[in-house]
């Protein structure tokens, strides 16, 4: 069991896992299985309600520093972020979210995670939350919004740390419901390089996810 | 110069060098209120003291434009790190101080009315199909020869919804005349709340176009339209408005254009400057209803 390791990141066949933070040995986050090995604690990471862990299964290769400051873009209710909590267990999660509702259920695991930041707020405007957001070592970013790519360039100008890694979720049907899902992301690539950034890699994530695909920037 | 206001302090900084601070208290009730503050994008008292007497200020949020020149892009603002730690302010205290504001913002966003209209709609929807299928059940059920006291508990409930669904569509009317008056007065308090429940919110449906307005309530025939081809959609919830649908079928469209248009100009008086404006409105609105129906 947990033959490869990487950076945080425990494989075993075709499963990944997370280690559990000390400070919540035993509690789930959204009902996966918890695995005991050797006193240690891991957390099934479930790639069907994680686009992250989707990617990694199909072959996304990225570094992540166990004392990592990340922004994560349209966190949810915290499903992603509760893993990217684990592997960053020196670091920081700066969560942005903006729906209330959601952000309750990310003030409840950030009671138990203290490397996670919950922030109320919309990443539309990088503005408002540069009282409390570094310069980061990554930005992440999951939402499903007609200009989730110019939402992204904007927050890379404004806190992401010189020749660094970015990921970006894209969501095909966001762009636009008509056009055939590799156009989006070719429309969604070339803006990210007309802006200056280089593509590094891009995976699509079936058959965990439909019309969705991992983009890899570095800036 | 430039000025930085981080959540433990703010900073005058030039050539990699911080020239000038205000440290915030380290007590993470004294920080929320500040960021609070800034969320309320005001500026703060220390802000305004550390700049006095300086000139040519640059800042990095739109907030402080009163005080210095916007330039987000500067590449200065990332070059210059202000860590919490030289200051003597801690990850912990960070921690602490953000899990208070979210809480406290969260807290404001879900007081809001439209939120409980929302529910208040939703919950009318449910009732309805419910006293639907228990008028079916009765009905159904009276048509056989039964004794009175084995129905009378599933009348007794039928009725008890339907009174609900009078209630509740009564709370709603006053609710939405108090939220929203404006669109309230021009498409009537139910179909407006209709149309906040799908917008998600008053601000939501404020800041939506015309074009998307005409249609709400219509998202599937506007997205088969949209991958298959075909006819789009003239109306979604507003079809519900009589202005639509007591006009003959050819100009229905057209009229549905002008109410979105009316609806979207009225919601955005409600949401924002809060002023009344529906009589210009319906006196607009009913002369374009004329001209349409004289072509």
């Amino acid at each position: 069991m947990k033959t490869a390791e990487k950076q945080g990141i425990f494989k075993e066949k075709n499963r990944i896992f997370t280690e559990n933070l000390d400070s919540c040995k035993g509690l789930k986050v959204y009902n996966e299985k918890l695995v005991k090995h050797k006193g240690r604690e891991f957390r099934s990471w479930n790639p069907y309600r994680s686009k992250l862990a989707a990617a990694i299964l199909n072959g996304l290769n990225i570094e992540i520093k166990s004392n990592s400051k990340i922004l994560y873009l349209g966190a949810a209710t915290g499903t992603t972020v509760s893993h990217i909590s684990d592997i960053v267990k020196d670091g920081s999660v700066y969560s942005v979210e903006s729906s209330p509702v959601a952000v309750k259920k990310l003030i409840e695991l950030s009671e138990k995670r203290k490397n996670i930041i919950p922030i109320l707020g919309d990443a539309n405007h990088p503005d408002r939350y540069s009282f409390l957001v570094p310069v980061v070592d990554l930005i992440y970013q999951d939402i499903s919004q007609r200009n989730q790519a110019g939402i992204f360039i904007s927050n890379i100008a404004r806190y992401l740390k010189r020749s660094s890694n970015s990921i970006l979720m894209v969501k095909a049907r966001s762009i636009d419901v008509a056009l055939k899902p590799n156009k989006a992301y070719n429309l969604v690539c070339s803006e990210l390089e007309n802006s200056g950034l280089k593509i590094k890699d891009k995976i699509d994530l079936k058959p965990y996810e439909k019309d969705h695909a991992a983009v890899i920037i570095s800036n | 110069m430039y000025l930085i206001t981080k959540w433990f302090g703010t900073f005058i900084c030039n050539k990699n060098r911080i020239k000038n601070k205000i440290l915030f208290s380290k007590d993470e009730k004294e920080i929320v209120k500040k960021l609070l503050k800034i969320n309320e994008n005001k500026i703060l008292p220390e802000e305004k003291k550390i700049v006095k007497n300086l000139k040519k200020i640059i800042v990095i949020e739109k907030r402080l434009q009163k005080i210095g020149e916007y330039k987000p892009s500067d590449p200065f603002f990332k070059k210059i790190e202000i860590k919490p730690e030289d200051f003597d302010y801690s990850e912990d205290l960070l921690h602490k101080a953000t899990l208070l504001l979210a809480k406290n913002r969260v807290k404001e966003k879900l007081a809001s009315e439209d939120l409980q209209v929302i529910q208040m709609v939703n919950a009318l929807d449910d009732l309805i199909q419910t006293s639907n299928l228990l008028s079916e059940r009765v009905n159904c059920w009276s048509a056989i020869p039964t004794s009175k006291e084995k129905i009378q508990p599933l009348q007794n409930v039928f009725s008890t919804v339907n009174n609900e669904i009078k209630s509740m569509e009564k709370q709603i009317d006053s609710d939405m005349e108090k939220i929203a008056p404006n669109m309230s007065k021009i498409t009537g308090p139910l179909i407006s709340a209709r149309l906040l429940s799908i917008a998600g919110g008053l601000e939501k449906l404020a800041t939506m176009p015309a074009s998307t307005i005409q249609i709400l309530g219509a998202e599937k025939a506007f997205f088969r339209f949209r991958k298959e081809g075909g006819k789009p959609p003239k109306h979604g919830v507003i079809f519900q408005n009589p202005y639509i649908n007591r006009s003959p079928r050819e100009i229905r469209g057209k009229i549905a254009r002008v109410l979105a248009t009316k609806i979207s100009i009225a919601t955005k008086a409600d949401a924002f400057t809060k002023r009344d404006i529906s009589k210009d409105l319906i006196k607009d609105l009913d002369k374009r209803i004329k001209e349409i129906k004289n072509l």
